[in-house]
């Protein structure tokens, strides 16, 4: 596409960037201002994955993490994300101070799906409770799928 | 091309310093003026420091357009001027910019059936050392180009040289290597039904009782691609999309391509009996998924440097501009771009841009709608709900263009012009901090 200057707009550049340059100090301030005035941080959850001393999948490219809150009606579902990269990720959950939550994952072959066929390896944990009055920490073992550990999630809500 | 800079700056990144063309539309200067009117001052004062802090000083002619107001006139401008731009893009060659087809037109199977018929020739002739060596040829002409092949014709005339093959090698006593020539027919091609006018009742039993051995023994195939939806052809038979897993595979070596319609890739797989073996193959362009991941990290709320490293690790090729809202607005702008590479911002690939953004658009409608503050992850990660696409194209006449993109239920959104050719992902992200919420986070490097 060939370049068309616009005489409209060229014809206002002196103003325009005498606004700018003031503006840019006032810009920087009000960028960093508002940056500290966050909210209070969430509760943090550790959540570390690890493979049974038998499994025998091959290593994931995705994962799916499925966070239900067991007084809410429909669970949180993230993913399938890539795993690719560094390994590490963070998701935000609906979860409030004192919510009793479940957490089952899908490690998987592919970011596209992440059910039947294409699973992997599967573990979830038990009925778990937000406390942020606490470092959290949760670590679920990832087993074959099928076998009967994986076939166990996701776990029963009480 | 603008010249690549360190970022230097905590609140301003560099924009491109050149000349841009956004077309003869006035809604752009509609969204300009109405963007800096005294009473948008904050969003005067945002967008300024985009254009202002470019380099370290004033950015001649480079626009940094966009808003961060609720205005819903603004947004409409900026709406009109996305839609008149558009179209640009699609008269501006988009497609050039799509990863290219790695296929070339398909291939003639005329010299191996020709090799066929001399290796029939010979074999009537009684000279079966030549009948085995004219099949051979035949079968080592077909296997350069069975990648390609998708012909049923084609893959017949393949069976038909291993039958031949086997019938020379047997009159010639050579019972061992004819045995292993009809064994990788019956694997690679068990429907595969000889002709009793042609190969006598002793070959057809012998072919039987390989074919019996190696539908006996089977293994699978897990086919996963990048994106998927990918076809799977087995040994030229069609076996369905990705991802699937293709189940009792006879046992031996496999030819296995999956083709997503531009580009291909092939692999010759030694399925073992009772294993399953796994493929996963990558059909789009190679910063496509670096640029995926990026856009992931940046709806899962990475910290700003963390995003930075990982934009400068993609060494150029993204460019990546996030508005990260929050109760009085604040913009977070981070990337840089170089050269014709696509940053792919779904999980599937299309053809054009076009499509591209008619995947995106009935997301960002429906989290309109919805007024949802929620983000999207995993698949959709790169499609937060206000995710937008922008281009920029290069004739090699120093020109770009603009696409802008607004919408939401909260802050306004923009992009970034620049000549030269590039093409940027803008992510809008509209969603608060998680006071009341709980982040997992999440350590897999132990899979």
């Amino acid at each position: 596409m060939p370049v068309v200057s616009n005489p409209a707009v060229s014809s206002r550049a002196p103003r325009f960037w005498r606004r700018a340059r003031l503006a840019s100090v006032g810009a920087v301030v009000v960028v960093s201002a508002v940056a500290a005035a966050c909210g209070p941080a969430p509760t943090e959850v550790a959540l570390q994955l690890l493979r049974d001393a038998d499994a025998t999948f091959d290593s994931p490219a995705a994962l799916k993490i499925v966070v239900r809150n067991t007084a809410a009606d429909d669970p949180e579902v993230f993913g399938p994300f890539d795993l690719e990269r560094d390994g590490r990720t963070r998701l935000s959950a609906d979860l409030p101070q004192g919510a009793r939550y479940t957490v089952d994952v899908s490690a998987c072959a592919s970011l596209a799906d992440c059910d039947d066929d294409i699973r992997l390896a599967r573990g979830c944990s038990g009925v778990e409770t937000v406390d942020s009055t606490d470092a959290q920490s949760l670590t679920i073992t990832l087993y074959d799928e099928g076998t009967p550990e994986a076939r166990a999630c996701p776990p029963e809500l009480p | 091309m603008f010249a690549q800079k360190a970022y230097t700056t905590s609140a301003c990144w560099p924009v491109p310093s050149a000349v841009v063309d956004v077309g003869k539309t006035s809604t752009v200067e509609d969204a300009v003026t109405a963007a800096f009117a005294p009473s948008r001052l904050l969003s005067a004062l945002l967008l300024l420091c985009g254009v202002v802090c470019a380099d370290g000083a004033v950015a001649r002619e480079a626009w940094f357009l966009g808003t961060l107001s609720r205005d819903p006139a603004l947004r409409g401008a900026a709406d009109k001027v996305n839609a008149a731009l558009l179209p640009k893009l699609d008269d501006a060659g988009i497609k050039a910019m799509f990863p290219a087809s790695n296929k070339g037109p398909p291939p003639s199977t005329e010299p191996v059936a020709r090799l066929l018929k001399q290796a029939r020739g010979s074999f009537f002739d009684a000279d079966f050392k030549a009948a085995d060596q004219r099949a051979a040829e035949g079968i080592s002409r077909f296997d350069s180009i069975a990648d390609q092949v998708r012909d049923p014709a084609g893959w017949a005339l393949y069976a038909e040289l291993h039958m031949m093959r086997g019938m020379a090698l047997l009159r010639t006593g050579d019972d061992g290597r004819a045995r292993q020539v009809l064994q990788h027919l019956a694997v690679v091609r068990p429907a595969y039904v000889p002709d009793p006018g042609f190969v006598p009742p002793k070959v057809i039993r012998l072919y039987d009782e390989l074919k019996a051995e190696a539908t006996a023994q089977t293994g699978s195939i897990q086919v996963a691609s990048t994106p998927a939806g990918a076809n799977i052809w087995l040994n030229g038979v069609a076996r369905g999309q990705t991802p699937t897993v293709l189940k009792d595979i006879p046992a031996g070596t496999h030819h296995v391509v999956v083709d997503n319609g531009v580009r291909s890739d092939v692999q010759r797989l030694e399925v073992n009996a009772g294993k399953r073996k796994s493929l996963r193959v990558q059909l789009e362009h190679p910063q496509a998924q670096q640029g995926r991941a990026l856009l992931q990290d940046l709806v899962l709320r990475k910290d700003e440097q963390q995003l930075l490293q990982k934009a400068n690790a993609i060494k150029g090729d993204v460019w990546v501009a996030v508005v990260r809202p929050s109760e009085a607005g604040v913009l977070v702008a981070l990337g840089r771009l170089r050269g014709k590479s696509l940053v792919v911002v779904e999980t599937a690939v299309d053809a054009t841009l076009q499509q591209l953004s008619a995947r995106v658009k009935p997301l960002v409608r429906a989290a309109k709608a919805a007024k949802a503050d929620k983000t999207l992850h995993g698949g959709d990660a790169a499609v937060s709900h206000q995710a937008f696409l922008g281009a920029t194209v290069d004739d090699g006449d120093s020109s770009g263009l603009l696409w802008l993109g607004v919408a939401g239920a909260g802050v306004g959104a923009l992009t970034v012009v620049g000549a030269g050719a590039a093409v940027g992902a803008l992510l809008w992200l509209n969603q608060p901090p998680n006071p009341g919420g709980t982040d997992f986070l999440v350590d897999a490097s132990r899979l």
